[in-house]
């Protein structure tokens, strides 16, 4: 009996020591997926916006980028709206008459009601000129809110934040005197361009930002004329290094 | 009683089933695990090889479009990719390759053109995962550089010794393409509206003078003006209040060279082939021209040409080239044609219907002269590039030309609407660098395209 003990015990060891090996591979299996998941997306997300772009405006080498974006017609335009609803705002009746005209672009209202927001075009009607907006409006536009499409200048920028995350932000810039607010009537302007005297390049957020990739430990880009872009991902012990080189059509 | 002991040890032999039972799944998992651990090994340098993979892909298309160096060790591809030497009729075509080391791996890409400006590349990248063993993703990718022709995207064009563009009291609207005047830009009283090409990464839809840009009483909606006297700020060579595109010859046309490719001996040849044919009111054309019926011409005088018109209302050219030795007139006509229509001297268009088709996407199609153009009081249908060596003229006149407008000089009053829908194919083949789908004298677009993308392993 002891010695059906002694072994059922030792077996028992066995298979214990089997089943936590087991849990190790799964969660190890589960991380891998995880951070080559999470490097794909990255990759994937950042090298299809700096294929277009018309400039890399950050020195390379570096552990972030900043380009302009070179996806979108470039469309300037500003008018009084006929109003909005919490999800949409009514441009002017001489607003594009094409649909879909202002899709993807940034719309902020400069005065009047709802002053100060910027939203994203999420589809626009050029019959009844209602452009529909990503997330809502704070406070709704009505007709006496002044609106801004301007996307002369749209600028992208990924970083990386203390926690290991990978981060996009969309902004452009204005002119202003006070460093508060930008000159009016609102304009973009070429971000590294040198202002005036007495006034300064102020940035205009377009889009807060946002989580493209999680598990990021490293994050570098350099070389020229193709970008080679190195992103090292790290969970539970597990690392995944991705690298690629980017050729930007317009660079 | 007496203990039975028949079942003695039952117990060990139970117990010893099911440590065997229970270690034989043990191992099962154990290799199950290992199983994993290895497929997700294999999922991570998977997906590093490729990305390595298709950064070589990346690196070569660059040296594809921009490589004029060998500094870096390898020929100059960008030179050697569209270089006729290297890429003569027929064979053999230019090869090479280059290899990198990168992220701790190796790529090599070798690329094989099939043709003078098209090639396969293949991007192999081997990545060491131990024990000798590599890792290997392939990449393969066919790409080319489309023929260019120096007035690619431009809709409306005129150059060369003061090449103005007057535009006045008219509605214009333009598709895909650009509005370049070689000189003063004029425009009064007009609508003008020049549209971005949605489906393409270049800025279309762009309005630039190489000289000032005059605007009175008109309404302008254009991606961009780039003119001597105006700059916005998406033009390409920036600068605050001038940003003038240089300035740009009109391509010249071999209208009657004694060259096989030139457009009248093409005519010549397809006439002395019986390939013409003219139809006069439906019917083939019955007047006679140098003994032969002249609805069986593609070669012919001013004369002749105008006498297709006598007593006819409606007339049908069925040649992919008809070339009038001299100048054309039409005046209350209706004439088709399924091709390209060449003067070699002036072309006078007034109060008609014209319009033109393009059998093919091979054949040349448009009206060309090869002095001035003057079209009035008419409707316009045109699927080709209407092109004149010297002054255009153009009043009173509505329609839609799918193709270009090219002259070296244009003065357009008066048209109610004029839609123009540019097409580069059409300019090449109506200007002669691209005849049966061979290109002659050819210019290659600056942009690579990827006509297909292929992963293996």
């Amino acid at each position: 009996m002891l010695v059906v003990t002694a072994i059922f015990c030792i077996l028992m060891g066995v298979i214990y020591s089997v089943y936590l090996f087991q849990q190790r591979a799964y969660r190890s299996g589960e991380s891998s997926a995880e951070i080559i998941q999470n490097g794909r997306v990255v990759s994937e997300r950042l090298t299809r916006e700096l294929r277009q772009a018309k400039k890399i405006i950050n020195i390379l080498p570096a552990g972030e980028i900043k380009f302009q974006d070179g996806h979108l017609a470039v469309i300037k335009e500003s008018s009084n709206s006929q109003g909005g609803t919490s999800n949409s705002i009514t441009l002017a009746l001489s607003s594009s008459s094409l649909n879909d005209y202002y899709k993807d672009l940034y719309i902020k209202i400069t005065s009047g009601t709802g002053s100060g927001q910027v939203k994203k075009i999420y589809s626009y009607n050029g019959i009844s000129k209602v452009a529909e907006i990503e997330g809502q409006w704070t406070s709704v536009p009505d007709v006496s809110s002044v609106y801004v499409i301007d996307s002369s200048y749209y600028y992208i920028y990924y970083y990386r934040n203390v926690q290991s995350q990978i981060l996009r932000k969309a902004y452009s810039c204005c002119l202003s005197s006070d460093e508060m607010s930008c000159q009016q009537p609102e304009a973009y302007i070429d971000c590294t361009s040198t202002p005036p005297p007495g006034l300064e390049n102020l940035e205009v957020i377009l889009e807060e930002p946002r989580t493209v990739g999680e598990y990021v430990t490293a994050f570098n880009f350099s070389g020229s004329p193709t970008v080679s872009v190195s992103i090292e991902l790290q969970k539970d012990g597990k690392v995944f290094n991705l690298v690629n080189k980017v050729f930007g059509r317009n660079l | 009683m007496k203990k039975d002991n028949s079942e003695k040890g039952a117990i060990i032999i139970i117990v010893f089933i099911i440590m065997v039972v229970i270690l034989l799944l043990s191992s099962y998992f154990l290799s199950f695990s290992l199983w994993e651990k290895k497929i997700a090994g294999s999922q991570q340098s998977a997906n590093n090889t490729y990305y390595i993979s298709e950064a070589g892909i990346n690196e070569a298309i660059w040296k594809l479009k921009s490589d004029h160096s060998i500094n870096d060790g390898d020929s100059a591809w960008a030179d050697d990719f569209v270089d006729p030497a290297k890429n003569p009729v027929g064979g053999p075509y230019w090869s090479g390759s280059f290899t990198r080391s990168f992220g701790g791996g190796t790529y090599t890409v070798s690329v094989q053109n099939s043709d003078r400006g098209t090639g396969d590349l293949v991007s192999t990248a081997k990545v060491s995962i131990g024990d000798g063993k590599f890792a290997q993703r392939i990449v393969k990718v066919s790409v080319f550089r489309a023929l260019a022709s120096p007035v690619a995207n431009r809709a409306m064009f005129t150059g060369g010794a003061s090449g103005d563009m007057s535009i006045s009291s008219s509605n214009i609207t333009i598709n895909n393409g650009d509005l370049f005047s070689g000189n003063v830009f004029n425009l009064s009283s007009s609508n003008i509206t020049i549209n971005d090409n949605p489906d393409s990464d270049e800025l279309e839809g762009q309005l630039l003078s190489h000289g000032n840009l005059l605007k009175s009483g008109t309404t302008l909606n254009s991606t961009t003006i780039c003119a001597k006297n105006d700059c916005t700020s998406e033009c390409e060579d920036y600068t605050a209040g001038s940003c003038p595109p240089d300035s740009s010859d009109l391509p010249l046309v071999d209208f009657d060279s004694s060259d096989p490719n030139s457009f009248k001996s093409r005519a010549q040849t397809a006439q002395n082939l019986n390939q013409c044919q003219i139809l006069c009111d439906g019917n083939p054309c019955s007047t006679i021209c140098d003994g032969n019926p002249c609805s069986t011409k593609c070669v012919l005088t001013a004369n002749q040409f105008s006498n297709l018109f006598n007593g006819v209302a409606n007339v049908t050219i069925n040649n992919d080239i008809t070339f009038v030795t001299g100048s054309i007139n039409v005046s209350s006509k209706i004439l088709t044609v399924n091709g390209i229509l060449i003067s070699a001297n002036d072309v006078n268009i007034s109060s008609s219907t014209f319009t033109v088709n393009r059998p093919d996407d091979q054949t040349p199609s448009g009206l060309m002269a090869e002095r001035k153009m003057n079209i009035s009081s008419s409707a316009l249908n045109l699927m080709g590039v209407i092109y004149s060596s010297d002054q255009m003229n153009m009043s009173s006149t509505s329609g839609t030309i799918t193709g270009a407008i090219l002259a070296r000089k244009i003065n357009y009053s008066s048209l109610p609407s004029l839609t123009i829908n540019l097409d580069n194919d059409i300019i090449l083949y109506g200007l002669g660098y691209a005849i049966d789908g061979e290109a002659v004298e050819p210019t290659f677009s600056p942009v690579i395209t990827i006509d297909h993308w292929e992963e293996s392993y």
